[in-house]
């Protein structure tokens, strides 16, 4: 057996404990008291015996098990004949305790571990959490000051994805802005976190002043981000170079030293917002980015980047990326491209600049204030279209420079889809990433939302 | 915004934009750069020359930038192309003005210069080559704050990127 898939973890940053058991089973049949939802350890046990005839069985003489341990972790962190390792109170009969899986050779006397409690991270311990994943399971982090280099290697699975989800004073809570955990690096070498297992999904979570990347994933990982932060780090913020198919919903990249979002092999962006980056605020490759009701500006480079590859862009606002070679949408020769309903607005240089966009399809964009012009070629073979439905209208943001990026009413209701096909259904959706607020009850949104939290 | 109808210059721009190729540009005018308008002491696109903080404009890239004393600048992008980049002209005392969440990526910071939650790492803009053999930019981090820079540091790489110009 192994630790179970529906083993529930804690971490705590600042007050768990390194080599706590740091887990939870609550489908275990009888399960006891949860001690994985308290900063100390329940126990720290250093006469541990493993019983004479069964390797899964350990008993205590200082405090004896009990009904109570049973679906909690144990970290055994030493002594002679036992393997080091987190395991999980399979069930208690009398004061014997049998755990998931060999703890070492039998009979062997003076362990050492704890019983429950908080992990204080995902690397630390003798045996780490991060190593001790299992597909399925889910991590808890609280919102306390953390700073470590978190490195997932294990994969989740296709209906098994390790979640790992932040909250600020309750499991569950949904924290937004600075009540997410922050992982700070302090301006440490190297990635705040690196994701190599593939089926994670990480919520509510900040990564920042990380030396290198505040995310990066690798080797094929399908991935979702919801609700993160990647912000100030010495490269990109979320890099996922050599990762096929990231999804990210409501994230945020901003201020970080190269890219704040770079996607080269696919990705899926809802609601999301790069900005004041050094490079661009979101680069792409060949294969396909879907890029919805996102915000771009102010990046010191372009607002969306790409190479010869596939864009779907819906509803975002690509604004203030200056410099006399910063566009808000920068493309060689898009392969296919859609892109409809987008602000392309007060950018240093074309609102939309390619090579060769014979490959295109974009209306119901509006192109206001972008210092050059507005497309890029204008005209001619390979130029980027010109929709019928297209404005040349100030957006009106409501506040851009506080970065609310919601529109006056120049743009309402002239988005796309208008007329559906058939003809009986007409749609009012406004042009940009987010739509106007009405002066009383707010209303005529699409989808309200939070950026960035 | 700026004023893109060149019949609406006045003689001296008009002559300026023949002699450069572009104008100076008006306080107030944004985006600050573009092609046919740039600040007066514009370089190339990596040195952008000087302009005024104003709280309706965020992004300073590659800008120099003069803040007024008692202010609060707030998400700000101040990023340089180079490290250790005298960017920012308080006219004031140096812990006149504070930054909050800015991007302060190779910025020259004074002492008594207050900065929270700000990026304040050193990179290097060098090309390097991808997998496949195309040269690509990318940022060499040297250090997490311009105190931090060595005489070695701020030498340039060979591979730097110096100058960008249109």
């Amino acid at each position: 057996m192994a630790l179970p898939a529906t083993l529930v973890w804690e971490i705590r940053p600042t007050n768990g404990t390194a080599n706590a058991g740091g887990g939870f089973d609550p489908s275990v049949a009888s399960p006891g008291t949860d001690f994985s939802q308290q900063n100390a350890v329940q126990q720290a046990y250093t006469d541990l015996i493993i019983d004479a005839v069964t390797n899964t069985n350990i008993t205590s003489v200082a405090r004896a098990f009990s009904s109570v341990d049973v679906g909690n972790g144990i970290s055994i962190t030493g002594g002679t004949g036992f393997t080091t390792g987190i395991y999980n109170i399979r069930s208690v009969t009398g004061v014997i305790a049998t755990v998931d899986r060999a703890v070492g050779t039998t009979g062997s006397t003076g362990g050492t571990g704890d019983l429950g409690g908080a992990r204080s991270g995902f690397s630390v311990g003798t045996t780490t959490l991060q190593a001790s994943l299992v597909a399925g399971q889910k991590a808890w982090v609280k919102n306390e000051a953390w700073n470590e280099y978190v490195n997932l290697t294990v994969a989740g699975a296709t209906g098994s994805p390790i979640t790992i989800e932040g909250y600020n004073t309750a499991r569950g809570d949904n924290p937004t802005g600075a009540n997410r955990p922050l992982n700070n690096r302090a301006a440490a070498a190297g990635n705040a976190l690196d994701l190599q297992g593939t089926h994670h999904i990480l919520k509510h979570l900040r990564f920042s002043n990380a030396g290198t990347d505040g995310v990066k994933t690798t080797a094929g990982s399908v991935s979702l981000f919801v609700n993160c932060q990647s912000a100030s780090n010495g490269g990109v913020g979320f890099n996922f170079t050599n990762n096929p198919q990231a999804w990210l919903v409501n994230c945020e990249a901003n201020n970080n030293t190269s890219t704040g979002i770079a996607c080269t092999n696919g990705a899926t962006l809802v609601g999301c917002y790069a900005h004041d980056n050094t490079g661009a605020g979101i680069s792409s490759g060949t294969t396909l980015i879907d890029l919805n009701s996102c915000i771009l500006e102010a990046n010191a480079s372009h607002g969306h980047t790409m190479g010869a590859g596939y864009v779907l862009m819906n509803a975002c606002t690509l604004d203030g990326n200056t410099g006399a070679s910063a566009d808000g949408y920068n493309a060689s020769t898009p392969i296919r491209a859609i892109i409809m309903n987008t602000i392309f607005s007060n950018n240093g240089r074309y609102g939309a600049n390619v090579t060769d966009g014979d490959n295109l399809w974009a209306d119901y964009n509006d192109f206001s204030g972008n210092a050059t012009a507005a497309r890029n070629p204008a005209s001619g073979a390979g130029a980027f279209p010109t929709g019928a439905n297209d404005q040349a209208l100030d957006p009106q943001f409501t506040d851009r420079a506080a970065g609310d990026f919601s529109i006056g009413t120049n743009l309402k209701a002239l988005g796309f889809p208008g007329l559906f096909p058939g003809g009986l259904s007409t749609g009012y959706l406004d042009i940009g990433a987010v739509q106007r607020q009405e002066a009383a009850g707010g209303g005529a949104s699409r989808g309200g939302r939070i950026i960035g939290g | 915004m700026r004023e893109l109808d060149h019949n609406k210059w006045t003689d001296a721009e008009r002559t300026e934009f023949s002699l450069k190729g572009w104008r100076s540009r008006r306080p107030g005018e944004w985006p600050p750069v573009c092609s046919v308008v740039r600040p007066a002491a514009y370089a190339h696109d990596l040195r952008r020359g000087v302009i005024e903080y104003d709280p309706a404009w965020r992004n300073y890239s590659n800008h120099t930038v003069r803040i007024p004393p008692g202010t609060i600048v707030r998400g700000c992008n101040f990023t340089q192309n180079q490290p250790d980049t005298d960017a920012i002209i308080i006219t004031g005392p140096p812990d006149s003005v504070t930054f909050i969440d800015c991007n302060l990526c190779n910025v020259r910071l004074r002492p008594g210069l207050i900065a929270q939650g700000c990026n304040t790492a050193q990179a290097w803009l060098v090309t390097t080559k991808d997998a496949e053999g195309k040269d690509v930019e990318d940022r060499q981090w040297v250090a997490r704050h311009s105190d931090d820079l060595t005489p070695a540091m701020k030498v340039a790489p060979v591979n730097a990127v110096l100058d960008r110009s249109f």
